[in-house]
């Protein structure tokens, strides 16, 4: 029986406490948030509701100056690259494939009976357009 | 092809996909290993190991009438299926089944919210429909009622009821089984039935009255394995016009068994939403003198705990309360909890929260203004879903143990004594010390937590919190605290410690599993009932 393993390395969250982690966050420095120029494209819909509440570039709850996945991404890459996926102008229905069907960190895969293959190059569609739009703003 | 089903050959594997393809359509069907990697526990701490469970295909039906033929084809070849509803049940197995080979039938699209009644206060909804869903569904239409979500928001409302989730509202609310009222289930026939008044043709109170006449069977769904739930009511709060918050603090350690008496009172008498308690000595937690206080052997002495919180200035507990109603009401509520408190428990101190009508403003929301450090999640708080909980999470997840205990400060103290002392030979964080505070989620216990992370690459870390499960299990049950949900892994050490006269619970259970599906077609296993095919 083959087993897979996921080959992408694993994004390191900072594991806190499930007691009285919103007190402790809730004193963080606000950060600027970035400014997103949203593509009017059907993929916009689907990342709204798909993976905007972890990957979206709005502030995370209770204080935390970004969401889950944006600021995991953030602290991976040092600044270097934007941790708002929606600036991301990288990610082709491919790339954003590996991550979604194998998972990374602390980030579970998405089965295709949530998430078409078609979605995902909707969504690959909708970050690359709102990526341009933003940058060129 | 990843592993077979239980008994049977690849080429009669094989026959069993095609007829499954024929009731639902190629797309709808996987199993390729590609293709049944997210069905995988990616919260599993035997990941890569023998003991991992791994499904044989999945199958996602459109509608009820597919749910029932996958059911039947699945009786024919004596197929296990394994049914999920979102399938983010993580911290509890994800998607993963308790029989490896199994089927899992996703339910993921049977996704409509069928009925919301704002002026009956309740939703109808079939189990793909995730809270983010419904929550979206009242709000575009202007539905005057408030969703108790559980955290992260993306699970269904059937599919966290049935494992009794819970959520962050009013004391009736936040059991989530215990606000449900009327199923559909496919049996393990492929019969359909409906539970209370949905089995009186024309009833119009499905969604009102649970019961119906005679036994009523819908416990057996939860955490069980008799049937396959495809439609569950929910009661829902109407939108309270207020919400209101205060911090109360108290000083000694000992002073938490008043402190709780009093809260109970408020919760039991509906005056108040979730308590949320903490240790404000938790800050010190860094101070390697304090930690070594805090998980002594044995547990501290009161007057050493004190005098450590004198030293800091800090008070040994704290909690938040929240009111919904009314604005004068609330008022009067919290007023009256302060007044109570106060004058019961020398040196008690409150402070007055954020307060504001509802819905609140997104700024609201983001829980910004409090004057005092908080425990409370706002958005769960106001019943609006998020992914935002997901910042504790670290490496590749957790695996998670709650134990349910009474609701004194007495059996809060002996728990954080004993199992913070059994878990001491295990290298993980203290879970479990003299400044753990309980979770009061459920109605009317609460609960504490274990949930050591689990890394994919660490089979050795692994091991070690597979093994601190294990023995927290047991060590727990010997002084009366059970578990009130786990991973199928889990399942069977959970279900040995309800053992009361000789199993007899257990044995019930499989009389009925026996009586009702005894090829085991639906979901063996699960909540630790095995049919007679199955058991050793």
């Amino acid at each position: 029986m083959s087993r897979r393993t996921t080959t992408t390395a694993a994004v390191v969250l900072v594991l806190a406490g499930m007691a009285g982690v919103a007190a402790a966050q809730n004193r963080q420095a606000p950060v600027t948030p970035a400014v997103v120029v949203k593509a009017d494209l059907p993929g916009r819909t689907i990342f709204e509701r798909q993976c905007a509440p972890c990957h979206g570039a709005g502030p995370g709850d209770d204080g935390s100056p970004m969401l889950p996945g944006t600021a995991a991404l953030s602290r991976r890459y040092g600044g270097e690259i934007p941790g708002a996926l929606e600036l991301r102008d990288d990610l082709d229905g491919d790339a954003l494939r590996l991550f979604v069907r194998n998972g990374i960190g602390a980030m579970p895969s998405f089965r295709k009976a949530e998430l078409a293959d078609a979605d995902i190059d909707a969504i690959a569609a909708y970050l690359k357009a709102t990526a341009e739009l933003s940058q060129s703003r | 092809m990843a592993v077979l089903p239980p008994d049977m050959n690849a080429a009669t594997f094989s026959q069993m996909l095609e007829e499954l393809r024929g009731a639902v359509g190629a797309d709808w069907l996987w199993s390729s290993d590609e293709d049944l990697g997210p069905y995988r526990d990616s919260f599993s701490p035997v990941w890569d190991t023998a003991e991992e469970r791994h499904a044989s295909a999945a199958i996602a039906p459109a509608d009820v009438p597919q749910v029932q033929a996958i059911v039947r084809i699945a009786g024919k070849y004596k197929v296990p299926l394994f049914p999920i509803s979102t399938g983010k049940n993580y911290g509890y197995g994800g998607p993963s089944p308790n029989v490896n080979g199994s089927v899992v039938l996703d339910l993921k699209r049977l996704n409509q919210v069928l009925e919301v009644d704002d002026k009956r206060h309740f939703a109808l909804v079939e189990p793909g429909v995730s809270y983010f869903d419904l929550y979206r569904h009242i709000q575009e239409r202007g539905l005057k009622v408030m969703v108790d979500c559980p955290d992260p928001g993306w699970g269904s409302p059937i599919g966290n009821s049935l494992e009794r989730g819970i959520g962050y509202t009013m004391p009736q609310f936040r059991d989530h089984f215990g606000a449900s009222c009327g199923m559909e289930v496919v049996l393990p026939n492929g019969e359909l039935m409906r539970t209370g008044m949905g089995a009186l043709p024309g009833s119009r109170t499905w969604q009102e009255y649970r019961y119906g006449f005679g036994p009523d069977p819908a416990g057996l769904f939860a955490q069980g394995n008799f049937g396959i739930v495809t439609k569950m009511g929910f009661r829902l709060m109407p939108l309270p016009e207020y919400y209101r918050t205060g911090l109360i603090t108290v000083p000694r350690r000992r002073d938490f068994v008043k402190l709780v008496e009093h809260v109970n009172y408020l919760s039991d008498s509906s005056m108040c939403g979730e308590a949320v308690y903490g240790s404000p000595l938790q800050r010190l937690m860094g101070d390697p003198q304090f930690l070594a206080l805090a998980t002594k052997l044995g547990g501290p002495s009161d007057a050493d705990m004190d005098a450590a919180a004198e030293r800091a200035g800090l008070p040994s507990w704290q909690v938040d309360l929240q009111f919904f109603g009314p604005e004068a009401t609330t008022s009067a509520n919290w007023d009256y909890a302060k007044a109570r408190i106060l004058s019961d428990i020398p040196g008690a101190k409150a402070i007055d929260g954020d307060h504001f009508p509802l819905p609140a403003t997104e700024e609201q929301l983001l829980n910004k203004t409090q004057p005092y450090q908080t425990g409370i999640r706002r958005y769960g708080a106001l019943g609006v879903p998020s992914l935002g909980i997901w910042r504790i999470v670290g490496d590749n997840g957790h695996v998670g143990f709650f134990p349910i205990l009474p609701r004194s400060g007495e059996a809060v103290f002996e728990m954080q004594r004993v199992l913070g002392d059994a878990l001491k030979e295990f290298p993980l964080r203290p879970f479990f010390n003299a400044t753990t505070a309980p979770l009061y989620w459920h109605t009317y216990a609460f609960q504490m937590v274990f949930a050591p992370s689990v890394k994919h690459d660490d089979p050795a870390h692994n091991a070690i919190v597979h093994q601190a499960m294990k023995k927290v299990v047991a060590v727990a049950a010997e002084h009366g605290w059970g578990d009130y949900r786990a991973a199928p892994i889990y399942q069977d050490h959970v279900a040995d410690t309800y053992s009361f006269n000789h199993h007899a619970l257990r044995r019930f259970h499989e009389q009925l599993k026996d009586a009702v599906d005894p090829d085991g077609i639906i979901a063996p296993g699960r909540g630790g009932v095995w049919p007679k095919r199955f058991r050793k």
